[in-house]
């Protein structure tokens, strides 16, 4: 992990919460950091200039504990390996920056979050389903989804 | 066997009728036997066994096959232009008789001998294209569409080259007759003589017929089958029923204009002339199951950059030579 | 005469947009592509995804760590192995559990063998696709022979259930061994009758040489990753980065070429191809005897709460499992970081430009599998 890259990401975004995973290989990161998503785009800035992809974008519904949707990134770059993860946390309905205009991965991704989760980014250049139907009313990896809902005879579904 | 239709039947519509007849029996047989042909030979090409299962060597496959196509629905999609959709496949087909009545088979076997046979042929075949674009145009389909332009660029690009190499030919027979030109090659083929006209003349005619590596209109891994994507059942089989009709037409000109027609040893002129012309259209199978597609663009600039040149070249110096000969 | 063509923009009437899918010969699947052409060039291209999304993240929530397993071969099909190993090693990874030699040395066995039937399809499909339909079936003939050898070993063709946590299911006999030796040979012999075939023809290359050229901040961008990223130059491959299994006690090497056009992709796989087989050639040889699964594998599969990542390299690519553990039976949530995803989404900036023809080049040699791109 460079030490350079990590400084920047301090004096940007000054109250990053961060834990070393270089003893943990399971973690299968450098580190975990803990952000708010307004600084989802700055974080970004600093990544992209340093050469690293926004490997992974997804989400975790975590209503129950504690209510809020996690946002889970992964950085890492294309000749070195090296792996941040970012958590950021949102409440439901409010809608986080997107990362979609530094990486253009995260165009996809943050779609796919928005299809599974209903978590719309602000700023995103094209907020449709991808994955489901167009005009899907539903959010199918929400906890919630299929319980209200059994369709398989009482297997599948939770 | 008689030496014109004309004389022995008197009435010249009753030979025209005889004429058909025969072509369109011989025809059908031709494509049934060069459907099994060319899965026989890909088969081989590719280490598999082809069709076994009907008749011997899986020779009756095809006509099942036509079987199962002649039982099937005739669908006529809504949205195309009737009238084109309908007379398209029987657009392909008419040049391809009228062609047909045209060769010469052997010395006796002769339809009709016609002085500008040759310019016959050319102008017929140029006909076909008018069937491919009614199809392409009249499905009213995209994908068709596309195919049928693609068509008709690249029979405009190949019929130069072609006709060039016919013409290098003509000169060297200083007829315009299929009949004399075959007779003039009694001793040595004219391939002999004009190498460069031959192959020329055989890639030209190899994209005419929208064969592989020229079956850009068809393409089915692009356009979906191009010009034929919404024909189904017997209509479809119309299509396929012409491509292989015009593989023998083109290979037999090939034949005539540069293997010596009929001429060869010990067996009958028939013979002969079938051997060659069947040898041929197994060089135009090896070629499909070779190489792949070209683009479009290079294609194009294959026809325009390279054989037109060639070709121009190799008629410039034929009459030259001839000249100071 | 009905209204021919529907005409894409209402200022510009050479314009005109064409569905390319889902259904059609050369989009892998149900793939489909939008794309607004002017001619035969294309202007925008859009890929439509999602019709065959099955919810393989959403199952993982509904059932147990073991219960997810057969659900790993059917994210990507033409890799089956490798996801399906790679997931007994990243449930391995979370609990600690250690594997026998032998079961390491059958996984990397069956993962490359894998890997060469999965370049083997993409090899004649790419190869069907530019028009040439006997390479398909060169390579068809070739592939048979691995399904049957791990058909053998496996009792499935395609969707492999073989890997589990601790080691794999059945022991492999010296029969496999010999089968696979012998394929090695065959196959190291059929190769150079590939490249006089394909490689070395003409029209091969015109189709191929710098169509789909990748922009260098492409690999960036797009998070780019498996064979398209190392055709740009980017020695990147995750068996070499973050070795899993015993992958760093074998010799390969990582092939790159720095073109990054189709043609690039192309030699790249077909290099994989003799580097896999280099790999499976040293572990039949060095392959120890010894059991096959680890002997204490705890009954209920209960990882510690927590978040972990683990990735191994498919036949397109990174391929990430990204598990959240709450400390129960069942996983709080997998998502599965397939490389297909991120690899398509270029599309839309490669294809500009080029032609339709092009189009079907360019999808073939990113080589997508369909069901890994919507789960």
């Amino acid at each position: 992990m460079s030490t350079t890259l990590l400084d920047t990401l301090r004096q940007r975004v000054p109250e990053l919460k961060t834990e070393d995973n270089t003893s943990t290989p399971a973690a299968g990161c450098t580190a975990t950091h803990v952000c708010t998503t307004a600084d989802i785009p700055a974080i970004a800035e600093v990544f992209k200039q340093a050469g690293y992809c926004l490997e992974m974008l997804t989400c975790l519904d975590m209503r129950a504990d504690g209510g809020i949707f996690r946002l889970v990134y992964h950085f890492s770059r294309a000749d070195v390996p090296d792996r941040h993860r970012f958590l950021a946390d949102v409440e439901p309905g409010h809608e986080p920056p997107t990362a979609a205009l530094l990486f253009e991965s995260a165009n996809w991704y943050e779609r796919e979050v928005y299809d599974m989760y209903g978590v719309r980014f602000a700023g995103h250049p094209d907020m449709t389903r991808i994955l489901t139907e167009e005009g899907a009313d539903y959010h199918p990896l929400l906890k919630d989804f299929g319980v209200a809902h059994p369709t398989d005879e009482g297997n599948g579904n939770a | 066997m008689p030496r014109d239709f004309v004389d022995i039947f008197g009435n010249p519509w009753l030979a025209a009728a005889a004429a058909i007849a025969v072509i369109m029996g011989f025809l059908s047989l031709n494509a049934l036997m060069l459907i099994w042909m060319e899965r026989k030979v890909s088969a081989r090409m590719q280490r598999r066994m082809g069709p076994t299962e009907r008749g011997p060597f899986g020779l009756l496959q095809t006509m099942f096959d036509m079987i199962k196509l002649l039982g099937k629905e005739l669908i006529t999609p809504t949205h195309v232009s009737r009238k084109l959709y309908l007379s398209a496949p029987v657009l392909m087909f008419v040049p391809i008789v009228a062609i047909c009545s045209l060769f010469p088979l052997s010395e006796n076997w002769v339809f009709h001998k016609y002085d500008i046979a040759l310019v016959l042929v050319l102008a017929f075949s140029s006909m076909s294209i008018l069937g491919i674009f009614a199809a392409g145009w009249g499905s009213n389909n995209k994908y068709s569409l596309l195919g049928a332009i693609r068509s008709i660029l690249q029979n405009i690009a190949y019929e130069v080259p072609l006709i060039l190499a016919v013409l290098a030919v003509v000169l060297v027979a200083r007829s315009l007759s299929l009949y004399e030109i075959a007779m003039e090659q009694s001793p040595i083929p004219y391939i002999l003589f004009q190498p460069l006209a031959a192959v020329i003349f055989f890639i030209a005619a190899t994209a005419e017929t929208n064969r592989a590596p020229f079956d850009i209109p068809e393409a089915e891994s692009e356009l979906i089958g191009g010009f034929h994507t919404e024909y189904s059942g017997m209509r479809f089989g119309m299509f396929f029923f012409a491509e292989y009709s015009n593989m023998v037409i083109v290979c037999a000109l090939a034949t005539i204009l540069f293997l010596g027609g009929w001429h060869g040893p010990v067996l009958p002129g028939v013979v002969w002339f079938l051997i060659k012309v069947y040898a041929l259209i197994f060089i135009m199978m090896w070629f499909r199951w070779t190489f792949p597609r070209l683009r479009f663009d290079q294609l194009l600039k294959f026809s325009w950059l390279l054989l037109v040149p060639l070709a121009v070249a190799n008629l410039l110096v034929t009459a030259l030579v001839l000249k100071l000969l | 005469m009905p209204e021919l063509i529907h005409v894409g923009r209402d200022e510009d009437r050479d314009t005109y947009y064409l569905n390319m899918g889902p259904q059609h010969p050369s989009t892998h699947g149900v793939l489909r592509l939008r794309l607004l052409l002017k001619g035969e060039e294309i202007l925008e291209a859009e890929p439509i995804v999602g019709y065959s999304h099955r919810a393989h993240e959403k199952m993982a929530e509904n059932r147990n760590y073991i219960q997810f397993l057969p659900n790993t071969s059917r994210i990507d099909y033409l890799s089956g192995m490798i996801y399906n190993i790679g997931y007994c090693q990243a449930v391995e990874r979370i609990l600690g559990l250690e594997v026998p030699e032998r079961a390491e040395y059958i996984r990397i066995i069956c993962c490359e063998l894998n890997r060469i039937s999965s370049h083997l399809l993409w090899y004649g499909t790419l190869l069907m696709d530019l028009g040439g339909f006997t390479p398909f079936l060169y390579c068809w003939d070739d592939r048979e022979n691995i399904l049957d050898i791990l058909d053998e070993v496996t009792g499935s063709r395609l969707t492999y259930c073989y890997g589990r946590f601790g080691g794999v299911t059945m022991d492999v006999n010296d029969e496999f061994l010999q089968n696979t030796l012998d394929f090695c040979k065959r196959f190291r012999e059929r190769l150079p009758e590939y490249e006089t075939l394909v490689t070395e023809n003409i029209i091969f290359q015109n189709r191929c040489k710098d169509v789909g050229v990748f922009d260098q901040e492409l690999a960036q961008d797009f998070a780019l990753t498996g064979p398209i990223l190392r055709a740009m130059g980017h020695k990147r491959d995750v068996r070499r980065d973050e070795p899993y299994g015993i992958y760093d006690k074998f010799d390969f090497d990582i092939p790159t070429l720095n073109g990054a056009d189709t043609f690039d992709r192309f030699l790249i796989r077909v290099e994989e191809m003799h580097q896999s087989l280099s790999i499976v050639e040293q572990a039949v040889s060095r392959i120890p005897d010894g059991p096959v699964m680890a002997p204490k594998v705890p009954r209920k599969i209960k990882p510690p709460k927590g978040e972990y990542y683990f990735a191994v390299e498919s036949a397109r690519g990174h391929f990430g499992m990204f598990i959240v553990s709450d400390g129960t039976e069942i996983p709080y949530r997998i998502h599965l970081r397939t490389p297909s995803f991120a690899n398509l989404s270029s599309l839309r900036s490669v294809l500009r430009g080029t032609m339709i023809a092009d189009t079907v080049a360019i999808l073939g040699s990113i080589d997508i599998v369909l069901p890994e791109i919507d789960r």
